[in-house]
């Protein structure tokens, strides 16, 4: 909400810069979002009187126009076709800035002098629409002096951030009445006068509320012959101020109401209304409503309408119906004043989008008092200004009044709470200081009965008057200590500690930690045999409509990203959750990608360097946890046929590894292979062992045999190297494969593998002829099986 | 014959002193102590002496030949010193050349912030809990205090999930899942993503991340969620940080407040950080509603308790000074390689 500080000091009498109303707004919880200073934007504004008016001899539709200032005179080249001799106007002389912060510069209009300009509205920024011309102030503006406080411009704006509890707090007696706690103050209350409520406006109209779950109640009142025309220049600058275009005089009126008392009221066209009949009641489904802004509702059932005998006249406290609108032709008004139930109005102004400040008053709770005094002081303000006859008398349904809500609040449960020693006599005053009347105990340590008053309809219970005794005492004043506690260790989530070590894993390994959105496109699925995504039902795009089951969708995104920035080398990984499916369901996943991966050494590695860059993560993973890992032949479509494996970890399948197939590489337009890896990392989470195995240093020397061996192209690595293991008898210590070797003596179809096996016993040293015995045993048994050969 | 040791002894320790290499001195040594060394020779030639001579020249021969040996031990050291500094001189290097780089991945600096934290929480005795993002109404709404057609689901523009599920839009879900669970005294966090309806853009994102926390137990208070709080800002902010805490408003905390650090780029004085206010907003908290407490079955009687919760989006922009929040999402290497 936008407070003006010259509006607000009507009510409060302030000696404060607006900077310290401000501190204090928001040190009582009326949080000041920024000052707009009017003063300054409004400071080089003077108000000229024309002396004299000259055709520019050089254009038709300039004129050259002698603005008075007083003390002298200036030179304005001026194109508005409104300007007359004697008008008092607003001159920004050359070497100014306008509101909306353009320059004015002097210049040379086709060979004539202009020192100045003359505004209009709009330049002025007093209304949005383009003006027809300058503005032309009242006869008894003073030339030479300064515009901005005569039309009450010299101003400060307080910009407020208020969250949904502060409902009362948005209108100028609201704000005022808050200061008015913490500075002592009384208020000044505007003067509604002819309070006597007795007259013919019950023949006027008569009223039947339907629903009184969805409108407590409901107030009508007439207002005869009215001028509807613009309104005074101090009534749109308020509502200006407070951010609300001005229409009319009458619609004007209701808003600055609003505005000062908070109470939303609507104007009806009277003589619109058929046999002067209002009924408050439910639409009926289907039925039709052209609202203010021009547009044709469709109403459902569980919308509150507004209508007379025939039709709907307006959704109540939403809009107003375009055909009971308020023109310029209306003569008669009937006024409105009602209270509506939050949760009926919320949902019907989200239904239909219209969010307006009456709504969004009628959301967070009216003063169901406050409504015959709202009422009475619009139609006072249509007689004085709109020249309307106010007709005495008020139809008013309020069937069930409101009872004051009374509150148990305990002294010492404030302090208890706040950690504080406020004294009972002082919890009383700041109550009373907001209007809460607070009856004390006879008891010494009794309980206060707070009665709240009408308008806090956020004030339920105990805690929400520690609150309110905490905002006036001050937070600030409220000491900070320790909690004494009961010694307890904290305990880190499950799977923690193994997530941190697989993080680790993948910084020593050179991977870049990465965080992407678990939002995507049905079409990033990789998997085909997943099942369906999570779908969210209203996502901004359909590009973030489902959830993630996988991570490497969105990491593949990330190193497209990169692709597209000249980088050719990218080891990106993310440690996150996927969401398998329906319902809530969420597990921890790994998964990595690495593009233009270096790798020299053995043949293997410089061969498909990607993938086996992955598959060392995993066997340094598995290994570092305690954990088996094999992996086994797979067949997934967005990987390369020949170049991929499921990943089984302690005999579970647990997720892929493999190189991207080459059509999705071209697809994403990544410069070379890419691996990829993802794994659910709830089975590691599980059977993990992050101790360390330690088994003693060793006292005997070990041993070591290199053998070659030659075998067809079409035995595996893996099935020697499992062959070595299970004849090598049980000191083979370590089996390494430590060259691949193809060519010059190896036959076409075959390879030649290298291993070096290191023997151990921990009990005495190996003699030679045992290892000659060993080996003799593995080179006949691959012989046997693999039809090996011993390379010379 | 003692004359000729003598001239012996002159003429080795001159060829001593001139040698110039080890070689040399050891062909020195072969040369006058050797089987067949000059020395030797003398000595092998006593048989022909006089008996009584013997000893004398004996006694002579050997002394030569100690002379000699000291003589060639000493200057041994002093090659071998001038061997070894020749060697260092020849080996120095040129320090300035670049270090051996090493390969490793950085964190991201969402994971600084959430590690950083985590860590503080857990010296203090606070557990680590966690919940899902995929929640129900109930746990993300009705149990923090927030009714359906409330305006205070204004503040939380919720992306909705098909089964009549929606995405978390805080963290708060999780305070309520370990209230049913657990029974005072607690002391927990949790943190991770949260969802709201926003577009993305330099500020703001649909996907964001929250730490929240909870502390209930007997003679819990407001001034004890400033003592912590306190203690947490300047843990991240720096020791001299002023902490600022004004009312605010969520459902489930009442007394609510909002907890703003002053700048610590401008040391308050006001800057671009922190839209000229010298304060950053980095907190929300309050003492826990005694209707939350009581709709997860604690007696709001016996305990009370405080919560807070913070962007850490936000936080680690403040702490590392980014100026888009698009940078924690992109996942670029060259924004990835400076944390
Ligand atoms: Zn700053």
């Amino acid at each position: 909400m936008r407070v003006s500080y010259n509006w607000l000091k009507e009510y409060i009498d302030l000696d404060l810069s607006p900077e310290e109303v401000a501190e204090k707004l928001t040190t009582l919880g009326l949080e000041v979002d920024y000052i707009e200073d009017w003063k300054k934007k409004y400071k080089d504004l003077l108000i000229g009187q024309i002396q004299e008016i000259k055709k520019h001899p050089r254009a038709d539709n300039l004129t050259l126009v002698n603005v008075g200032l007083g003390r002298k005179d200036l030179q304005v080249v001026c194109g508005a076709a409104n300007v007359q001799k004697g008008q008092k106007v607003v001159l920004a002389p050359a070497g100014t800035t306008l509101p909306g912060g353009q320059e004015v510069k002097k210049a040379e209009i086709r060979g004539e002098i202009s020192q100045g300009m003359i505004c209009s509205a709009d330049e002025l920024n007093l209304q949005e629409e383009q003006a027809e011309g300058v503005l032309v102030l009242d006869k008894d503006a003073v030339p030479g002096e300064k515009f901005a406080p005569y039309f009450n411009l010299d101003d400060h704006i307080f910009v407020l951030d208020l969250t949904p509890n502060y409902g009362y707090a948005l209108n100028l007696l609201g704000v005022a009445r808050e200061l008015a706690a913490v500075f002592e103050q009384e208020i000044n209350y505007p003067p509604i006068t002819g309070e006597q409520e007795s007259g013919r406006a019950e023949d006027l109209i008569s009223v039947e509320v339907e629903e009184l779950e969805s409108c407590s109640r409901y107030t009508a009142r007439i207002v005869e012959g009215v001028k509807v025309e613009e309104s005074p220049w101090w009534l749109k600058v308020r509502l200006l101020a407070a951010g609300l275009r001005p229409v009319n005089n009458i619609a004007d009126i209701t808003n600055y109401v609003m505005l000062e008392m908070g109470q939303p009221l609507h104007a009806f066209d009277y003589d619109c209304i058929k046999d002067k009949k209002i009924i408050v009641r439910n639409a009926k489904e289907g039925e039709k409503l052209l609202t203010l802004d021009g547009r044709e509702r469709e109403l459902k059932e569980h919308n509150l309408v507004i209508a007379d005998t025939e039709k709907p006249l307006a959704l109540g406290g939403v809009m107003g119906g375009l055909e009971s609108e308020v023109t310029l032709k209306t003569y008669n008004i009937l006024l409105e004043a009602a209270c509506f139930n939050p949760a009926s109005i919320r949902k019907t102004a989200k239904e239909f989008l219209l969010h307006s400040p009456s709504s969004h008053r009628f959301e967070r709770g009216i003063d169901i008092e406050n409504i015959t005094r709202a009422s009475r002081r619009a139609a006072q303000l249509m007689g004085e200004i709109a020249g309307g006859e106010v007709i005495g008398g008020i139809v008013d349904i309020y069937p069930q009044l409101k009872e004051p809500l009374l509150i148990k609040v305990r002294p010492q449960r404030i302090n208890e709470v706040l950690g504080t020693d406020i004294s009972r006599m002082e919890i009383k005053s700041i109550l009373e200081k907001l209007h809460f009347k607070v009856k004390d105990s006879r008891r010494k340590e009794g309980a206060f009965r707070v009665q709240v008053p009408s308008f806090r309809n956020d004030v339920k219970i105990e805690a929400d008057l520690i609150e309110e005794v905490a905002r006036v005492f001050g937070y600030e004043e409220i000491p900070a200590t320790l909690p004494r506690v009961d010694m307890e260790l904290g305990q880190k989530k499950p799977g923690q500690d193994i997530e941190e070590k697989i993080r680790n894993v993948m910084h020593l390994a050179g991977y870049h930690q990465t965080f992407n959105m678990p939002l995507i496109s049905p079409g990033e699925n990789l998997q085909q045999n997943c099942s369906t995504p999570l779908k969210i039902t209203n996502p901004l795009s359909s590009d973030n409509s489902f959830l993630r089951q996988e991570i490497l969708p969105g990491l593949l995104r990330s190193l497209a990203f990169n692709a597209r920035r000249q980088e050719r080398e990218a080891a990106l990984y993310e440690v996150g959750d996927v969401f398998p499916g329906r319902g809530i369901n969420q597990k921890s996943a790994l998964a990595a990608v690495v593009m233009g991966a270096v790798s020299d050494g053995v043949p293997w590695l410089v061969e498909a360097p990607e993938f086996f860059d992955l598959k060392g993560i995993l066997e340094i993973i598995t290994d570092e946890l305690g954990l088996e890992l094999s992996l086994n032949n797979s067949s997934h479509e967005f990987l390369h046929p020949g170049r991929q494996a499921e990943v089984v970890i302690n005999g579970e399948k647990v997720g892929c590894i493999g190189e991207l197939h080459p059509r999705l590489e071209e697809k994403f337009r990544f410069p070379s292979r890419v691996g990829v890896l993802e794994i659910d990392l709830m089975p590691l989470f599980r059977e993990a062992s992050l101790a360390p195995n330690y088994r003693g240093v060793p006292r005997y020397p070990a041993i070591s045999r290199d053998i070659a061996l030659i075998v067809k192209e079409e035995v595996s690595a893996g099935g020697v190297f499992t062959l070595i293991e299970e004849n090598g008898g049980p000191f083979l210590e370590d089996l390494i494969l430590f060259d691949i070797y193809r060519g010059k003596q190896i036959p076409g179809d075959c390879k030649s593998l290298a291993f070096r096996l290191v023997f151990r016993n921990p009990e005495r040293t190996l003699t030679d002829k045992e290892i000659e015995d060993i080996m003799d045993q593995i080179i006949t048994r691959t012989g046997e099986e693999l039809e090996a050969e011993i390379r010379q | 014959m003692e004359r000729k040791l003598e001239a012996l002894q002159e003429e080795a320790l001159e060829k001593i002193a001139s040698a110039r290499d080890l070689a040399e001195l050891e062909q020195l040594q072969v040369e006058f102590l050797g089987k067949n060394g000059k020395v030797t020779g003398v000595l092998r030639g006593m048989g022909r002496l006089d008996p009584e001579e013997r000893p004398k020249v004996g006694k002579k021969a050997n002394q030569v030949k100690e002379i000699i040996e000291k003589e060639l031990e000493a200057r041994l050291q002093i090659l071998k010193a001038d061997q070894e500094k020749q060697r260092l001189q020849e080996e120095a290097i040129d320090i300035t050349l670049p270090g051996k780089p090493l390969q490793g991945g950085r964190i991201h600096p969402m994971q600084l912030i959430i590690e950083q934290l985590e860590d503080m929480f857990l010296r203090m005795g606070f557990s680590i809990e966690e919940g899902p993002d995929v929640e129900t109404d109930y746990y993300n709404f009705e149990a923090l205090n927030i009714p359906e057609n409330h305006p205070a689901r204004d503040m939380q523009d919720t992306f909705y999930v098909e089964g009549g599920l929606l995405l978390r839009t805080h963290t708060s879900p999780v305070q309520v899942r370990t209230m049913e669970k657990q029974t005072p005294p607690i002391r927990m966090i949790t943190s991770g993503k949260c969802y709201r309806v926003d577009e993305l853009d330099a500020t703001h994102s649909p996907v964001f991340h929250q730490l929240e926390g909870l502390v209930i137990d007997r003679g819990i208070t407001f001034s004890h969620l400033k003592g912590v709080l306190i203690a947490v800002t300047r843990e991240i902010f720096g020791a001299g940080r002023e902490v600022r805490f004004r009312p605010s408003y969520f459902p489930f905390t009442e007394p609510s407040a909002e907890v703003d650090v002053s700048c610590f780029k401008c040391q308050g004085q006001g800057c671009s950080l922190c839209s000229r206010t010298g304060w950053l907003e980095i907190l929300g908290a309050g003492m826990v509603n005694p209707r939350v407490l009581e709709m997860s079955g604690i007696d709001a009687e016996r305990f009370t308790g405080f919560a807070f919760g913070m962007g850490l989006d936000r936080m680690a922009m403040y702490k590392y000074e980014i100026e888009d929040i698009r940078h924690l999402w992109d996942n670029d290497l060259r924004f990835l390689k400076q944390f």
